[in-house]
């Protein structure tokens, strides 16, 4: 239950009860007022018949007075007196009509009254002046005195019984007059318990909430001492309608604005002009809004005009009901990065244009060095052919070495331009049976025609992934290259295998042959570098080095061992 | 028929047409050889145009021996003119070039050249060569088929 809804059903529980106490009270007030008419009521009916036994008293006087004195002014009361009965015994009947007890005591007390009157006008029409004059017989007034008697009984009767009406209203009214007290001050005291409650409740929310305050005002103080010496980015906080409300170091670093001039404004005036007209600024804010975060890169303004590539994140800030309470937004300086993205791209387009050119220039070389070569050889052999009766010997082996000379260099073109072909073409990578490729070029060389008996030995099952095409080129150059040194030996051995060493897979290609001097192992990767003399072992010195950059391609290494006159061994690495 | 038969060289290098033309001779094939030196020149020449304007259209070469470089119009343009006429749709065309690119050769192939000959520097290689290539595509028409060596 929320503190909202305990407030409402204890305040709300309070008023009922408060209610609830006045409804009562008012009731009860009704109530005293009816038992105070009634006990009133009671006084009057008392009064009546009080007033009726002093009439007929009177009239019994008055009565006995003419009677004496034959006086007509004590006939004339006693006529009047008789009237005054009749009205007295209308009103109690009239008064006590509530009462079917008192009516009957009426009835009653009627035929008594009745009697007594009509025995007094006996008397006085026996005695009175008009009558003869006699006293009044012992008998007769005995009678009177016993019906006098009777009506006294019956009005103290009356009496009684209205005194016992007059006591028992008097105690209902002052009871519930008691009843009412206790309802109204145990009532009121519910209601201040229950609103005590709610101030309580009331004042300890305060105290929590005072110190959420002040939690949430320590951590807005940390966020602003964490971000204020930020000086790489640009943070600061916006209003949901994008004024600026905080700004640190970084902000006044890269936009150049002071906190205490910028403060307030609204941010669209870090966007170019041209941003503004196409509404960016408010349309970053509402897809931040939208979708939470916004990131953008683009071009913003300094306070001095300059432009600068920001990296911008702009975060909607929310409170726990969802509200939009702002924006955060952190912008970067991305200038220098993108200066040197261009510097990069640039490069690139130049790379590109000068491996084109480098293209061309192979192609050019490919064809047109060629032909000339073509020239050479060709015209000579023409002279031989056409002229070798007029050429001497040594003019005839002069022109060989000519035809020599061209085709060398044409072979050393071909493997220049397949060494720079290597740099350039994809590797396409796939798993290769080293083994397998190792056998083609074995058998390639065995039919090649020298009529040579070489024994090859190849290690079954070696598999690596690379470019197949480039890794025969590998494989031909290393066998070749083993073939060509064991040249000279009685007794050819070439092995292809493999090795571990320290975890590594080492592949390697052995043979008996020539071997080399070790303190010239760095120049057999070099191009053109040779440690032999061409007409101990042919060459071009392009070989090695092609397969080192066909290794260093594949991201593997190349070295060799030797000794001269016993063989040598190349490894690599894939 | 078969002195009719002509080859169309189209060399724009002239030491290359002359040993061409020897290693012909040298291989004793003395079919005439018409030369063009460069791609216009070619187009000229097979559609009865420009300099040949009036030729007999019917006489086509029995091999026309391209090189890929060449002024004007390049090996690869006159192949692909050649492929896309009616009347020089199925005219052999041998490329014959000093280039060994990968590029050139998948090119050649893919505009339908017949084939693709690299020209070696060894004299005795490239008249081989060019005997090879004569009597597959000169003899091929011959009656009596010499077959292929």
């Amino acid at each position: 239950m929320t503190l909202r809804m305990k407030l409402v059903a204890a305040c709300g529980i309070a008023l009922l009860i408060l209610g609830g106490v006045s409804v009562l009270s008012y009731r009860s007030t009704v109530r005293a007022d009816e038992d105070a008419r009634w006990v009133a009521h009671t006084r009057i009916v008392l009064e009546k018949l009080n007033a009726l036994t002093v009439d007929i008293i009177s009239q019994e006087t008055e009565q006995r007075g003419y009677v004496f004195t034959g006086e007509g002014s004590h006939l004339t009361s006693y006529n009047q007196g008789l009237n005054r009965l009749r009205s007295d015994l209308d009103d109690l009947r009239n008064l006590t009509a509530d009462n079917p007890r008192q009516q009957q005591t009426i009835k009653r007390l009627e035929p008594l009254i009745s009697k007594t009157v009509s025995g007094l006008r006996e008397e006085l029409a026996a005695h009175g002046p008009n009558a003869a004059q006699s006293a009044p017989t012992a008998g007769h007034a005995e009678a009177q005195d016993q019906a006098m008697q009777e009506i006294r009984s019956v009005i103290s009767a009356m009496t009684a019984e209205e005194d016992g009406l007059l006591s028992e209203r008097t105690d209902a009214a002052q009871a519930s007059s008691r009843r009412m007290k206790i309802v109204i001050i145990l009532g009121n005291m519910l209601a201040v318990l229950f609103f005590a409650t709610a101030a309580l409740a009331i004042y300890q929310e305060m105290g929590k909430r005072s110190m959420a305050e002040e939690s949430l005002r320590q951590s807005e103080e940390r966020f602003r001492l964490m971000t204020a010496r930020v000086k790489e980015y640009a943070i600061f906080m916006l209003d949901p309608d994008g004024h600026v409300i905080s700004w640190n170091e970084g902000a006044s670093r890269i936009k150049g604005y002071a906190a205490e001039e910028i403060i307030g404004q609204h941010f669209s005036r870090f966007y170019p002009a041209e941003d503004i007209a196409k509404g960016k600024p408010d349309y970053e804010l509402e897809i931040a809004a939208a979708r939470g975060q916004f990131e953008d890169e683009g071009w913003r303004v300094r306070k001095d005009g300059s432009r600068f590539w920001a990296n911008v994140v702009i975060t909607a800030l929310r409170d726990e009901r969802g509200r939009l309470r702002g924006f955060a937004k952190v912008s970067r300086d991305m200038t220098e990065r993108r200066r040197a993205d261009e510097e990069i791209e640039h490069q690139n387009a130049q790379l590109k244009a000068a491996n084109k050119e480098l293209d061309a220039f192979s192609y050019s070389v490919a064809h047109d060095l060629r032909a000339p070569l073509r020239a050479i050889d060709g015209f000579s052999q023409a002279v031989l052919e056409d002229y070798k009766d007029h050429i001497p010997e040594e003019g005839r082996l002069c022109l060989e070495r000519v035809r020599a000379g061209a085709v060398r260099m044409a072979q050393l073109i071909d493997d220049l331009l397949n060494l720079a072909r290597i740099s350039r073409t994809e590797i396409v990578r796939s798993n290769i049976d080293l083994s397998r490729l190792a056998e083609e070029v074995t058998s390639q060389l065995q039919a090649s025609g020298d009529g040579r008996q070489v024994h090859v030995s190849i290690s079954p099952g070696i598999v690596a992934t690379g470019d197949r095409s480039l890794l025969r080129i590998v494989l031909e150059n290393l066998l070749g290259n083993a073939w060509k040194f064991t040249s000279k030996q009685p007794v050819a051995e070439i092995r292809f295998g493999v090795q571990d060493e320290s975890g590594e897979r080492v592949l390697f290609v052995r043979d008996n042959g020539h071997g080399f001097d070790m303190r010239y192992a760095d120049k057999l990767f070099g191009v053109f570098q040779r440690l032999h003399r061409d007409s101990e072992f042919p060459g071009t010195g392009v070989g090695l080095a092609t397969v080192q950059r066909i290794i260093h391609r594949h991201g593997g290494r190349i070295w060799a061992e030797g000794t001269v006159g016993e063989g040598a061994t190349f490894y690599f690495v894939l | 028929m078969t002195k009719e038969a002509v080859i169309l060289l189209v060399e724009d290098n002239v030491d290359d047409e002359m040993l061409t033309v020897r290693a012909l001779k040298h291989n004793r094939i003395h079919n005439e050889i018409i030369i063009a030196r460069d791609g216009v020149e070619a187009l000229d020449f097979l559609f009865a145009q420009g300099a040949f304007t009036g030729r007999d259209m019917s006489v086509l070469p029995q091999v026309v021996l391209l090189d890929l470089k060449l002024p004007k119009v390049d090996g690869l343009e006159v192949l692909k003119r050649i492929r896309a006429d009616e009347r020089t749709r199925l005219l052999p065309v041998v490329i014959l070039t000093s280039s060994n690119e990968e590029r050139d050769r998948v090119d050649s192939y893919g505009l339908g050249a017949n084939s693709y000959v690299r020209k070696p520097v060894d004299f005795g290689e490239f008249s081989e060569a060019v005997r090879q290539l004569g009597l597959y595509w000169l003899l091929l028409n011959q009656p009596a088929p010499v077959g292929r060596s």
